[in-house]
């Protein structure tokens, strides 16, 4: 260090001098290269840095500075170096870190500075940052600054050209710095296309590449330099950076005026015309008016054509339409405005005419220049109806005053019409400028609006004074054409709800107000009912369906004409809403064409009949009907127990017939009339149904004969009561089954609507309650006279039958002391029965003598059953032998049994006896 | 003590890649500092488009290209913004970085705030990104001053 800092020591520009300088060098791209094998890259590039500045500083000393060429020429090599030395380091193991705040974060290793970076990792957690000189960056961005100083280099030399004294500026002068710029900058290129990600749009090789243009325009290779403008020229325009776009259009017109070629300038000068140009507005339409009075196009008929698609437009344009929807056959009135900006001139554009295209197959409207119109700031230009392409008629051309002034604007104003549904918007504009023989064609966008600029959405109310309505809709550029709606009346009649098994008539009323001629079809949904056990199902023509009924045709309505259609609705189940979507679609078919028409649109007319099939309006509504029951049925259910003994098993019929000695039901069931309305109840059948377990013997209405039809109101209430006979147990009885009811009423009724109008008959069914018959294995039956005469000795007896199939059964009976006061008793007093074996029943026997007179209470017998206590309680033996359970007791003189017979059977002997005198 | 960071250039991008104002503080360098607006938004895209999102608006240093370092931020409604500082042979604390693009950010915050803004406005609906055009034209100077008087304190703490 001391060796370079003092001239005494090493005088510059000597042989060793030279020699320790690039001795220094390398040893700097070795120690760069160790760090970088240890991934500090942080301490790499700041050593390289301080390499770099140290020399710099010597290098003024030695008569090197920055203001020379040698300095800068030395520059790009360190920075060549360095790029090479990173770039053979990516072919191995050597990755570029990323530059993400997160990856610093406290805690999280520091990506960025690498594993062995501690002084600097140090430096990092304390204050939580970088030195971006110490950021490495892939090796594109080394070769960027090599190229960079590699032009700094050539500015020196340059500048230095005069003094020829400087020393090495033999040497220099043979050097061809742009070419070694241009390999650099090509190199960075190449590495900047390597390292961009799919997601970038290669915005910094775009830079590069304009670095590259430039660089050979410095040149003086135009063509190439040409190639490139094209090429970037693509994507700035696009994205609208115009600051980039103006000094970059300057120098591909430098290019081309060097080429010589006319047209690409013509059409360069208009691309910048539309760019503006900030510093001397005006100045580039002068150009291209001189270049066009100066030349010749290379052939006189040939039109220049320049496309300003997508890139800045010259004028602001605008569409509006007043209204966003326009029926077919109605005229839509708009209003296209051009706007010249108010930053630029284009006061001398040569504008010959201006075509605007629709998007369909419209005639465009031609603006022709005319210098004698107006020239108000704010001209409006009438045209009236645009018409079809292959309407008669002249093609739309206006005369205006196409040169603009700052912030001019030219309004155009016209209808438009369709005479199909359409979505109508200006497609194009085409400009013609027209100067000495030249003929350019410009493509223009359409409603869009230079950088920076807004016109704001104005609709022109009035020209003097000028005065503008804001139309703010998002869809103000493109109007929709829709077909006339259809002008129909739908209307629904119905009762308010319908009762569940009616045929319920639901009137579908269409009246035509419209003036043409309507097809109307009807279709019907029937949506899913969301209870369970719901049917339901619409009829109409005698189509049956639950779903869907497509198509009902209610034929052409004329104008005025009403057509009605009756559907029928049928619920049943269960009580819930109904719900019914009707699709009413109408269809102009074989109309008569819109009122609205010209004599040039009869050409038309029979694409529009062809096209009227899609002229289909619908009109959809959801009927919800509630459906309720007519009917609310209670049951009462009655168990009788069979008296009669249990057929022996040796007799026939037990085995192959029917027995019908299981017990008898009484059904008795009520009706209550629960519907909003009266009902006519034309008649109530019990309708049998075959069963081998239960059978309806009789029912009262067979008995009582006619009492319908009957008129009932909502409330009223009858009954119905019915005997069933139930099997015998030993066959088909599962234990605890229910019987399903043997039969059900179908009660025929109808809707009163009014006094002398009824409803269609509709029938009910419903069925008879599931049957469950009390289980009951030992069951006692009580027979006593019911009258006895003093004295006179009657007989008491006792049968206690084991309807248990399969066990037998140990009963004791026991008579109760404190009961027994009225008469005098012969017979068991307490005591055990012999075993009853399955099926078999035992009969005990007693002598009373009646001692008093009057209504006398029998003797109260307690028969318990231990059996069944024993096999309840498996091993608790002794407690079931001392409890039981206790036997019912029946007095066979009445033998029922109420309700669903719970087994818990207490004898309920209430019953006495009549003892005359 | 790391020395504040020196502002050369400010940069607001709509969501649409479009530059809403570039502010440079260094006379007749202004080209230089569009292209590095420009080419900053390769860098944030790849940033904010890569496998993991960043969960911050900070981006972090971008690039460092010629003599300055550029660093990104991205407003939660997607608006960029890229600052440019010169090169100094210093760390450059995240934290200054971070508080100079909050003040940026809430500099654009307040002036598109700016009602009238939209009294020109194109369209009605929410989506209308008109203001942030109108907010960096010439017309509205709320965030020029703003922008120049972040600049302005910035210098003030430089020693």
């Amino acid at each position: 260090m001391i060796m370079f800092g003092s001239t005494a020591i090493l005088p510059p520009r000597t042989k060793r001098w030279a020699e320790a300088k690039v001795l220094a060098d390398t040893i700097n791209v070795k120690i760069t290269k160790f760090y970088l094998y240890n991934h500090e890259y942080a301490l790499a590039l700041s050593h390289c840095n301080s390499h770099m500045r140290r020399f710099a500083d010597f290098s003024r000393g030695w008569g090197i500075g920055e203001e020379t060429f040698e300095y800068w020429s030395w520059m790009a090599r360190q920075y060549r170096v360095l790029a090479e030395l990173l770039e053979q380091g990516a072919r191995s193991t050597l990755t570029f870190p990323i530059h993400i705040p997160g990856t610093r974060t406290p805690g999280g290793a520091p990506g960025a500075l690498g594993p062995g970076g501690a002084p600097l990792e140090l430096d990092a957690g304390r204050t939580m940052g970088l030195n971006p000189n110490h950021a490495l960056q892939h090796p594109g961005h080394y070769y960027y600054m090599a190229a960079r100083c590699t032009e700094a280099r050539r500015e020196r030399f340059l500048a230095s050209e005069g003094l020829t004294t400087a020393p090495g500026y033999a040497n220099e002068k043979k050097v061809d710095h742009l070419t070694l710029a241009l390999e650099l900058y090509t190199k960075a290129y190449e590495l900047f296309k390597q390292h961009s990600s799919t997601a970038s749009q290669g915005r910094l090789t775009l830079w590069i590449a304009y670095r590259i243009a430039l660089t050979y325009y410095e040149s003086g290779k135009f063509e190439m330099a040409v190639r490139f403008f094209e090429r970037i020229t693509k994507t700035y325009r696009r994205e609208k950076w115009n600051t980039l776009l103006r000094p970059l259009y300057t120098t591909w017109y430098a290019c081309t005026q060097k080429l010589g070629d006319v047209e690409l300038s013509v059409k360069l000068l208009v691309e910048m015309i539309a760019c503006g140009d900030v510093d001397e507005p005006g100045s580039l339409q002068e150009d291209l008016l001189t270049i066009l009075r100066s030349s010749v196009p290379s052939s006189a008929d040939d039109v220049l054509t320049v496309d300003l698609i997508e890139c800045e437009p010259i004028w602001d344009t605008l569409l509006i339409f007043w209204k966003p929807e326009a029926c077919v056959g109605e005229e839509a009135s708009f209003q296209f405005t051009l706007s010249a900006p108010a930053n630029n001139d284009i006061s001398n554009l040569p504008v010959d005419s201006i075509m605007i295209m629709f998007s369909d197959d419209y005639k465009p409207i031609t603006l022709r220049h005319c210098a004698s119109e107006s020239s108000e700031p704010v001209r409006m230009i009438c045209v009236n109806q645009v018409h079809l392409a292959n309407a008669d008629g002249q093609p739309l051309e206006v005369a205006a005053n196409l040169r603009w002034r700052a912030s001019d604007r030219v309004i155009v104003s016209g209808t438009i019409l369709s005479a199909t549904p359409i979505t109508l918007s200006v497609s194009s504009l085409v400009v013609t400028l027209k100067e000495s023989g030249w003929t350019i064609k410009i493509n223009h966008d359409v409603c869009t609006t230079r950088e920076g600029t807004i016109i704001p959405p104005y609709w022109l109310s009035s020209l003097n004074p000028v005065q503008f309505i804001p139309v703010r809709r998002d869809d103000r550029s493109n109007v929709v054409f829709r077909h006339r709606p259809h002008r129909l009346s739908v209307s629904f009649s119905h009762q308010q709800q319908a009762l569940l098994d009616e045929e319920f008539p639901i009137t579908v009323e269409i009246v035509n107000s419209d003036d043409r001629h309507l097809d109307v079809v009807v279709d019907i949904l029937l949506q899913p009912a969301e209870v369970d056990e719901a049917v339901q199902y619409i009829v109409h023509n005698g189509q049956k369906s639950s779903g869907l009924i497509k198509g009902a045709e209610c034929g052409v309505i004329a104008p005025g004409a009403s057509v009605g259609k009756t559907f029928i609705l049928v619920a049943s189940g269960a009580a819930a809403s109904r719900t019914i979507d009707v699709s009413v679609q109408s269809n102009a078919a074989g109309s008569t064409l819109p009122t609205v028409h010209r004599p040039t649109d009869l050409s038309v007319s029979s694409s529009i009949s062809s096209l009227s099939a899609s002229d289909t309006n619908e009109f959809l509504q959801t009927l919800v009907i509630p459906a309720t029951a007519p009917f609310s049925v209670t049951h009462d259910v009655e168990y009788q127990i069979s008296l009669r003994p249990a057929r022996p098993l040796s007799e026939l019929s037990t085995l192959v017939g029917e027995s019908w000695d299981g017990g008898e039901v009484i059904i008795m069931t009520k009706f209550e009339c629960v519907a909003p309305c009266s009902l006519e109840i034309e008649g109530l059948e019990l309708k049998r149904q075959e069963s081998n377990r239960a059978k309806v013997t009789q029912s009262s209405n067979e008995i009582d004969g006619d009492k319908f039809p009957t008129e009932y109101l909502t409330g009223d209430q009858f009954c119905n009561i019915c005997c069933v006979s139930l099997a015998s147990r030993e066959y088909g009885f599962v234990e605890g089954n229910a019987v399903p009811g043997p039969g059900e009423y179908i009660v025929t009724w109808r809707r009163i609507i009014s006094p002398s109008e009824c409803g269609p008959s509709s029938t009910t069914r419903l069925s008879l309650p599931l049957l469950l018959p009390p289980k009951d294995s030992l069951v006692g039956f009580m027979t006593i006279p019911s009258t006895a005469k003093l004295h006179v000795p009657i007989q008491m007896h006792l049968v206690i039958r084991n309807h248990n199939t399969t066990r037998s059964a140990i009963v004791t009976v026991a008579l109760d002391q404190s009961t027994v006061e009225s008469f005098v008793v012969a017979g068991l007093h307490g005591g055990r029965l012999p075993t009853i074996l399955p099926g078999a029943e035992e009969k005990v026997t007693w002598n009373l003598i009646p001692v008093e007179c009057g209504m006398v209470r029998v003797p109260r017998v307690r028969v318990m059953d231990y059996q069944t206590g024993l096999s309840a309680n498996d091993d608790g033996l002794s407690v079931s032998v001392d409890e039981g359970v206790p036997v019912q007791v029946i007095d066979a003189r009445f033998g029922a049994r109420i309700g669903d017979g719970d087994a818990t059977g207490q004898m309920n002997q209430t019953d006495k006896i009549f003892v005359f005198p | 003590m790391p020395q504040p960071p020196r502002l050369n250039a400010v940069a607001l991008i709509s969501p649409q890649n479009h530059p809403i104002l570039i502010r440079t503080f260094q006379k007749g360098d202004e080209l230089k500092y569009h292209y590095v607006a420009h080419t900053s938004l390769d860098v944030i895209e790849e940033r904010t488009s890569g496998k993991t999102k960043p969960t911050e608006c900070y981006l972090g240093l971008l690039y460092v290209m010629d003599d300055v370092a550029a660093y990104g931020y991205i407003t939660p409604l997607k608006v960029k913004i890229v600052i440019a500082l010169a090169l100094t042979d210093s760390v450059v604390r995240d934290a200054d970085v971070v508080m100079i693009f909050k003040a940026l950010h809430m500099a654009f915050y307040e002036a598109v705030s700016n009602p009238f803004l939209k009294l020109d406005g194109v369209s009605e609906s929410t989506a209308d990104y008109s203001p942030y055009q109108a907010v960096g034209s010439m017309k509205w100077k709320r965030l020029r001053q703003a922008v120049d008087e972040i600049h302005r304190a910035l210098c003030a703490y430089a020693p």
